[in-house]
Parts: C-alpha cells; sequence; structure tokens
C-alpha cells in the first residue's frame, strides 16, 4: 500500500564512492559450522518398560565439535588420487586438514611441492623428510636439490561415503 | 596521563583478494596475478608481480590489456563469498589475543586491536610476529602489523613494515628509537596518513607540509582553524595522543545499497526492470537481516563513464513510502515503477542500483492509527515464507519478477571465478 512519490535528485555523492565500496558493504560473514545433533543412547532400555526419553537421551553428537578441533584453521578438500589407497583414501573422498597443528612423522599431510598440492604421509628420518605413497602403483616423493616441501595441512579425518550415488 | 598508556596493533593483510585466492591455488604463487571488480571491469588487487608491471589500483582491464598479455598475468574473477570467509577467520584469530570490546574489525583485511591492558606483559614485537606467523600457518595468508601509541600511529607503523623488507613485516613505533622514527616519518609523503584525504594534502603540500613528520611537527590548535577538528586529531594522532577509540559495535547501518554492473550493455526498459527488481530484493534481503524497516527508496541507472562515443548518462530518483517496509513486493513494484520514470531510450546502460534511506529498527516502529494490520500481517507471513525458503533451498529459488532465471541479458559476467572451496561442491582437488 506504499505510495511513491517520484522526485529527481542528483546522487553523485553515492556514484564517486564507487563500486568497491558498495561491495565491500554488501559481504556478509559466511558461518560454515552448523550444528546437526544427533541423539545419543546411553542406555539400552528393556523391552516393555519403556523409561522417560530424558533418562537416556543424555547427551548429544556433535559431528563437528568430534570432528574440527579447531574451526578457523580447518579445511576441507577433497581426493582425486589414488596414491594413497592402502591408507583408505579413495578417490572422491573428503579430508578434514587442520593447519594448526605441526606435521609429525608419519602424520597424513596435504602438501605442496612445486606449487602443486599433494596428499602424502609424511616421513622423518635420517634422510630427511619424504613424502610416502600409500599404493604400490605410485612412487614416493624424495625432494631433488632446490626442490622446497611446503606442509600446507594435516589431515585429521577422512569423510568417505561408504553408499556409493546410485 | 592516560593517552600515554595506548597501545594500538594495525593487522592488514597484504594484496588480500590475491593472497585468499593464492591459499587455493598454489599455482599463482610467483606470477604476476590480479582480480578484478564485479563485473570484471577494474583491477581492484595485484600481487607484488603485478605491481611491479606497474599495474596501478582500480585500472579497467582495458586499458591494462598490453600488459596483461605480454606478461602472461593471470587475471581472476573476485570470489567475495571465499574471501568473507577468509576474512571471518583472520579477524577470529586476531580476536583471540584481546576480549571483544579492544578488537575493531575495520575493513576485509583491516583490523585494529587495543593492545593498551597487556603492554607491560608482552614484548609488543614479539606479539605482533606471533600474529603474523599464527596467521600465516593457520590461514595462508601473509599480513603486516603495525604498532603505534594511537590508531593513526598503527597505520603509519603498518606502511613502514609493508615497505621496507628490513622490518620483517612488524613495526613497532612505540619502542623505536625517536631519531628512527623521525626519519622513517619525513620519508613518507604526508597523503599516506590515515584520514587525509587527496584534497587536503592538496593543500598541506602548498603550504610546505609534505612529508609525515612535517605533521606531526604542526600545530594542532592552528591547523584546526584552516582545516578542521578532524585534522587536528589526525596531528595528534601522530603525536602519539590517542583520540580515536576502537569502536567494537560496528554504528547501525544509515543506508543499504546495492548495485551492480550489467555484463553487457542494456538497452531495453525491461531488462532494467528485471534488473532493478534483483537488486530491490537483495537490499530487502540485508533489511530484514537487521531488522530494520525502511521509509525511503533511491533508485538510479547509469551509463559507462569509458565511453567515449556516447555520452554519459545518470539519473536517480527517490520516492518514500507511506508506511514504512521491509517487504520486499513493495520494493519491487516501487522499484520497477520509478527505474520506468528514468528510463531514457537510445541509452547504453552499464549499471543500476537501489539505495535504502530512512531506516528504522522494526522493533521501535509506531504504527499510525489508520494502519491496516491485517494487510501488513499478510505480507508478514508471505516475506516470512520466502525468507524460509530462502534460506532452505538458495537465495535463487524464489523471486519476484524473472530476475532469477538463469541467463538475463544483464547478467554480471564472471568470467574468471575461482571455486569457492567452503562449498562442499566446489572442495579443492588434489591430484597427486
Amino acid at each position: 500500500m506504499s505510495e511513491i512519490a517520484p522526485s529527481i535528485i542528483h546522487i553523485k555523492p553515492y556514484l564517486t564512492h564507487g563500486i568497491v565500496l558498495c561491495e565491500a558493504l554488501s559481504i556478509k560473514q559466511v558461518v560454515p559450522s552448523t550444528q546437526m545433533l544427533i541423539p545419543y543412547a546411553l542406555e539400552k532400555i528393556s523391552a516393555g518398560f519403556p523409561s522417560p526419553a530424558q533418562d537416556y537421551v543424555d547427551k548429544a553428537l556433535d559431528m563437528n565439535e568430534h570432528l574440527i578441533k579447531n574451526e578457523t584453521a580447518t579445511f576441507i578438500v577433497k581426493v582425486a588420487s589414488l596414491s594413497m589407497l592402502n591408507a583408505g583414501i579413495d578417490i572422491d573422498d573428503e579430508l578434514i586438514v587442520d593447519r594448526s597443528l605441526d606435521a609429525k612423522h608419519g602424520d597424513i599431510v596435504v602438501a605442496l611441492i612445486d606449487n602443486d598440492f599433494t596428499v602424502k604421509r609424511l616421513m622423518i628420518d635420517e634422510k630427511g623428510q619424504w613424502l610416502k605413497a600409500e599404493n604400490p602403483d605410485y612412487k614416493n616423493i624424495y625432494l631433488s636439490e632446490g626442490q622446497e616441501l611446503i606442509i600446507w595441512g594435516v589431515v585429521t579425518h577422512i569423510i568417505k561415503m561408504t553408499r556409493k550415488k546410485s | 596521563m592516560k593517552h600515554e598508556n595506548k597501545v594500538f596493533f594495525l593487522i592488514d593483510v597484504n594484496n588480500m583478494y590475491v593472497s585468499c585466492e593464492r591459499v587455493f591455488d598454489p599455482s599463482l604463487n610467483n606470477k604476476p596475478v590480479i582480480v578484478l571488480s564485479n563485473n570484471d571491469g577494474c583491477a581492484v588487487a595485484r600481487s607484488n608481480e603485478s605491481k611491479s608491471l606497474n599495474i596501478k589500483m582500480g585500472v579497467p582491464l582495458f586499458q591494462i590489456k598490453d600488459i596483461v598479455q605480454q606478461h602472461n598475468v593471470i587475471v581472476l574473477s573476485s570470489n567475495y563469498a571465499m574471501y568473507a570467509e577468509m576474512s571471518r577467520r583472520f579477524h577470529t584469530i586476531l580476536g583471540s589475543y584481546v576480549t571483544d570490546e579492544e578488537v575493531e574489525p575495520y575493513s576485509i583485511d583491516e583490523c585494529f586491536v587495543d593492545f593498551s591492558a597487556y603492554e607491560k606483559n608482552f614484548e609488543l614485537e614479539k606479539v605482533g610476529q606471533q600474529m603474523r606467523q599464527q596467521i600465516w600457518k593457520w590461514l595462508g595468508l601473509p599480513v603486516c602489523v603495525g604498532i603505534g601509541r594511537s590508531k593513526t600511529e598503527s597505520k603509519i607503523a603498518n606502511h613502514i613494515a609493508k615497505k621496507n623488507p628490513g622490518f620483517n613485516s612488524v613495526c613497532d613505533l612505540v619502542s623505536m628509537d625517536p631519531c628512527n622514527k623521525e626519519y622513517y616519518f619525513s620519508l613518507i609523503d604526508v597523503s599516506e596518513v590515515w584520514g587525509v584525504g587527496r584534497k587536503h594534502a592538496k593543500k598541506l603540500h602548498s603550504m610546505g607540509v609534505k612529508s609525515v613528520l612535517d605533521l606531526a611537527c604542526t600545530e594542532a590548535r592552528e591547523m584546526q582553524r584552516q582545516f578542521s577538528i578532524v585534522m587536528a586529531r589526525t596531528i595528534n594522532e601522530l603525536k602519539g595522543i590517542s583520540c580515536i577509540e576502537i569502536e567494537d559495535t560496528p554504528p547501525s547501518k544509515k543506508q543499504i545499497i546495492k548495485s551492480c554492473s550489467f555484463g553487457a550493455k542494456v538497452t531495453e526498459l525491461n531488462d532494467l526492470k528485471e534488473a532493478i527488481a534483483m537488486h530491490a530484493q537483495e537490499a530487502c534481503k540485508r533489511l530484514r537481516d537487521e531488522e530494520s524497516l525502511c521509509g525511503c527508496l533511491l533508485v538510479f541507472v547509469q551509463s559507462s563513464p569509458f565511453d567515449e562515443s556516447a555520452p554519459y548518462y545518470n539519473k536517480s530518483i527517490t520516492g518514500s513510502f507511506s508506511e514504512p517496509t521491509d517487504c520486499a513486493t513493495d520494493f519491487v513494484k516501487a522499484a520497477v515503477r520509478m527505474v520506468g520514470e528514468i528510463y531514457k531510450e537510445g541509452i547504453k546502460y552499464k549499471k543500476c542500483g537501489v539505495i535504502l534511506t530512512g531506516l528504522e529498527p522494526k522493533s521501535g516502529h509506531t504504527y499510525d492509527l489508520l494502519t491496516d494490520f491485517e494487510h501488513i500481517e499478510k505480507k508478514e507471513c508471505l516475506m516470512k515464507a520466502m525468507d524460509g525458503i530462502h534460506s532452505k533451498f538458495g537465495k535463487k529459488k524464489i523471486g519476484i519478477g524473472p530476475c532469477f532465471v538463469p541467463g538475463r541479458n544483464w547478467s554480471m559476467s564472471r568470467d574468471k571465478l575461482s571455486r569457492n572451496p567452503f562449498r562442499w561442491d566446489e572442495l579443492i582437488v588434489i591430484n597427486n
């Protein structure tokens, strides 16, 4: 029921602020963590004698809390390689990567070699640092002269869909 | 005196947009990269490699075509959703150093931290280095840290850290030897000072005040007479007397602007109407998120200022609602009608948009005696249903008019958009 009474004015001042400014204003914060709560049954109830719901639903499971220790430093990546198959990482699996962790010997890491992403097991021994493939068909990566290994993040969990999409 | 105890940090991400892109696409490292503004118009972020090719901030892409081709500059569309999430994380990390009241996210890539309360217990430069290393490790973003006795000083310190590699990205003016400080101040042009605009810089230059040091040495009260209280405050801040406090609660918005340039030039009124309907709906969404009502709507259209073959056309129109509203149908109806009023045939439109002003909190609004509450209730139910559909199925699933149907004549072009690694269907893929 709104009446608009048109009157023409110049809007130069708005325009001089430019596109960049209005775009900055349009930025919304993105909150990646939703909470999915799954009731957690602490004890089995005996058949025929149900106890009130509150008694057995004690704490709800929060998958974010369980899988992500440091939300600010956590990223999720997708795998398109079979080089870690024997470590349980298949194509299309998603990896939870925590960048705040210091990588130690034996960690599965997302690393950069010559500015290319790779996922491998980090090995630290007398030879120094090298990357182990967990699939005999793939080669381990030893650094050649002048090559740098940058640890992008430490893989903490593998999210694997067990029921393939039909 | 109280002011002597103040300590401010200004932390600023180097080449924010380019740095964000590089986190998820390391092949961009060490190469000249630029990120374009919306609609792929101008360069709004440049990697250091691009800066040294003399690509200036804000330059339109067509003006640097030759440089881009010759040096294989990588050109990207801006991916604001991704930058916003990285920015949120950047500010979260800095927020963990102090209380909520002591941190001010100043922009997408800048953050002020009031560290006064902790000065005695820490070595400031070490704290700065720690912030820098943490943000680098956790997010992969390079930052510079400036530390000073006032916000203005911390800005200058940040500038010094950026321009002088010897500082290792952290410059602490609080503990710096005064002679050194004067030396650095004398090297920086007065236009770099926070709050000194281009116009004032010109006037200052004509008065012989050329460097930051010159300005810091002027008499604040004398300068207030010639400029304004703002200038006096800036001068005091440069002398290390803090006059500008941390703003932990951003002031409530005075206006909401939603505009965008078109992918191709638009000449038809129908296309303009579709586009303006979309801006009206998106602006309304933001209004509703803030739980405000809007009393006044401004609609504008404009042609390209760079097109030399045709005169520049730039028209706007305002209208007020008889009753402040937050209902999208009101906005669309009004905006579509208003754009019809300012439309002129034969113009190649480049951009259109809406500005919502006369904002007031919804909770505080008093309706007048003759308000048709039943009607308002109905509109509110409709809007609630639409909001629900938007949050559950995405904001393009329902809309007023055909604006969200793909392939509009006016759709924004974002040819070189990188993926948003914070969406399940666009995660970074690791091939090795």
